[in-house]
């Protein structure tokens, strides 16, 4: 088990070196350096170099690289080449409304994902099996910023009854924040929910035809407690799994939505960053969430592990 | 008892079986004995007998061509002579505007149209690109196997942790936002998979007796690769196509809607949600129409897709399970 966890461990460190690198070549190499892109056509080119040297930006580049990693490393994700504010401080801020949004889709896609995965494998092959399925398949189809824009439509526009967009920080106003969270969680959890109904009803599926869930239903569960007490719970370690891949898509969708309903959080960050050119953000910010992707991964595995003796003891 | 007219039996129909009639042909004619459809014969039958696969082919085939004919023609101009402050925000049906009109007075059917063309073409060059990119990678590693193998798969899950939205986002800055940006954002996101995909059916079969057969009979890696391991693995790789081809007209549109995509003069459906916002207290149909059109291009795309796994690939189906 120790082993193993090392072995994954390594195995993120090497990812997200890679995935540093990356990020970093492409932002040099491709694009000239960030003063370049962030001036644009014609500049006064003393004033680039004096920008280039008050950010470093004249040295080697393998230098610049490690002191970007060497400070992020540290916790200080650098400063906007734009405003000159501190990339971590402005993170904080962001995160307020970013980690309860990504947080409060997810519990949601889940629960109506595990929900209607479990109803459509219980009626598989019935009308009702077939309407969840449907329902799911139209899920998948709708792009989740045009479900936003609908939901804003519907409940901010025609009824009045929430907030179409913008936000109120929790330390003034705890239910405002709240209220304005409502619409993006839908807007999130449900192509969330699409996605993993169909993994939900295949995992049960399978799960149901195993050999001890028969045993269960000869020891005289009924067919209702055989789903839910061991199917569910033996369909749950692939779920989870599931759930990880979803990780980037949940980040992904988080970005939108943010944009969608004008929330301040980390997607509204990142595009002002592109929009201003500014290399220091979004790097910084990229790494970061391909971080946080890989780390949800890392941590299922090592939680699988844990949970599962079989997969503890290989290796 | 397809064989015998109707004179020959009209005196014997013997209740009591015994054999009243003369002609019994020899062997009672066995029922159509199976007949054995080729592949592709069977393949066709497949189709026709599969109405998920028809309605996708066919909504396919109707966007398709709404996006021919807006090469040539729309119902109204959408350049700059389209614009007509006097019927800005129409409702549908109002002023000749079928759908309605934008908030310069632009006839949303028109920009819906060529939408729908920006769109599947923007999609349809993404995922070929990443579907070349993605056969590559894996046929190379499927023969070099070993280190080589080893790189290519880490450098693939590499790229799949990558929000597909982040990294448009990076390429957005260093290549300017646009066609092009979302063209490589297209590319690199869908590539990853298709080389995950490509290399686990390759691997299935070059482990097949007819590749050993092959191998054994002395044809090099290069020839079995062309003339055994792309064959076979073509419906695998045509369904993942059309899926993902339906995926990134989501992502397109995502990226658009962001205004990191496509601008104008272009017009594209996420480019016309993110214009339509503004006006959403002013007009409602506005935002209405281009995200129907994306949900109607994808549904119908993925429709088509699941039923072109069942058609090419009965054993791969979803259906019987």
């Amino acid at each position: 088990m120790v082993f193993l966890i090392w072995r994954k461990l390594a195995g993120f460190a090497l990812t997200v070196l890679l995935a540093s690198l990356l990020i970093f070549a492409l932002m040099r190499l491709a694009g000239g350096d960030a003063v370049t892109m962030l001036f644009g056509e014609d500049y006064d080119p003393a004033a680039a170099e004096m920008l280039r040297a008050e950010f470093g930006l004249d040295r080697p580049v393998h230098l610049q690289y490690l002191e970007w990693i060497g400070r992020f490393l540290t916790g200080d994700l650098g400063v906007s080449l734009r405003s000159g504010a501190g990339i971590t401080e402005t993170l904080g801020r962001a995160l307020t409304v970013t980690l309860p949004l990504a947080a409060l889709g997810l519990a949601l896609g889940t629960f109506l994902g595990v929900m209607a995965g479990v109803v459509a494998a219980k009626s598989a092959g019935t009308s009702t099996g077939a309407a969840v399925s449907g329902l799911s398949q139209l899920g998948l189809a709708i792009p989740n910023f045009w479900l936003g824009i609908m939901l804003g439509l519907l409940f901010g526009v025609y009824l009045g009854w929430l907030p179409t967009g913008g936000w109120v920080a929790w330390s003034r106003d705890p239910a405002g924040a709240l209220q304005a969270l409502i619409l993006p969680t839908i807007a999130l959890g449900t192509s969330l929910a699409a996605t993993l109904t169909r993994y939900v009803r295949t995992t049960i599926m399978d799960v149901m035809r195993e050999d001890y869930v028969r045993t269960a239903r000869a020891s005289g569960m009924t067919e209702r407690e055989a789903l839910l007490r061991v199917g569910l719970r033996n369909a749950s370690l692939p779920i989870v799994t599931v759930l990880g891949l979803q990780a980037a898509g949940l980040i992904s969708g988080t970005i939108v939505v943010e944009t969608v309903f004008s929330l301040p959080g980390v997607g509204r960050l990142m595009l002002t960053g592109v929009g201003w050119r500014d290399a220091n953000v979004v790097q910084s910010l990229a790494l970061l969430l391909v971080i946080v992707v890989v780390a949800m991964n890392l941590a299922i595995d090592i939680l699988y592990g844990v949970l599962d003796p079989r997969v503890r003891r290989a290796r | 008892m397809s064989g015998g007219d109707a004179p020959g039996r009209a005196g014997g129909t013997a209740l009591d079986g015994a054999g009243t009639t003369a002609p019994v042909p020899p062997p009672a004619p066995v029922p159509p004995p199976a007949p054995e459809l080729s592949p592709a014969a069977a393949r066709r039958k497949r189709a026709r007998s599969n109405p998920a696969f028809i309605a996708g082919l066919a909504v396919a085939a109707l966007l398709a061509a709404t996006g021919l004919v807006s090469l040539v023609w729309t119902p109204w101009d959408v350049g700059p002579a389209g614009i007509d402050p006097a019927n800005r925000l129409r409702g549908p049906g109002v002023g000749g505007h079928l759908l309605g009109s934008d908030h310069l007075g632009r006839d949303v059917l028109s920009q819906l149209m060529i939408g729908v063309r920006t769109s599947l073409v923007i999609s349809m060059i993404g995922v070929a690109a990443a579907l070349g990119a993605g056969l590559t990678l894996a046929l190379t590693a499927v023969t070099f196997r070993g280190a080589v193998d080893d790189l290519i798969m880490r450098i693939v899950d590499i790229l799949i942790a990558f929000p597909g939205i982040v990294f448009a986002l990076v390429l957005a800055v260093v290549l300017g936002p646009g066609v092009s940006s979302t063209i490589v954002a297209l590319t690199v996101f869908f590539a990853p998979n298709f080389t995950r995909v490509i290399r686990a059916a390759a691997l299935r079969v070059l482990a097949e007796d007819f590749v050993v057969a092959a191998r054994i009979y002395g044809r090099g890696g290069l020839a079995i690769l062309l003339r055994h391991v792309i064959p076979n693995t073509l419906s695998v790789i045509i369904v993942q196509f059309t899926l993902s081809f339906a995926a990134a007209i989501i992502v397109e549109s995502s990226l658009s809607y962001l205004g990191v995509g496509i601008s104008r003069p272009e017009i594209s459906l996420g480019m016309m949600l993110r214009e339509a916002q503004s006006f959403i207290g002013a007009s409602g149909w506005l935002a209405f129409w281009p995200g129907l059109a994306i949900v109607v291009t994808v549904l119908g795309f993925n429709v088509f897709g699941d039923g072109l796994r069942d058609v090419l690939d009965p054993k791969f189906s979803r259906a019987g399970r």
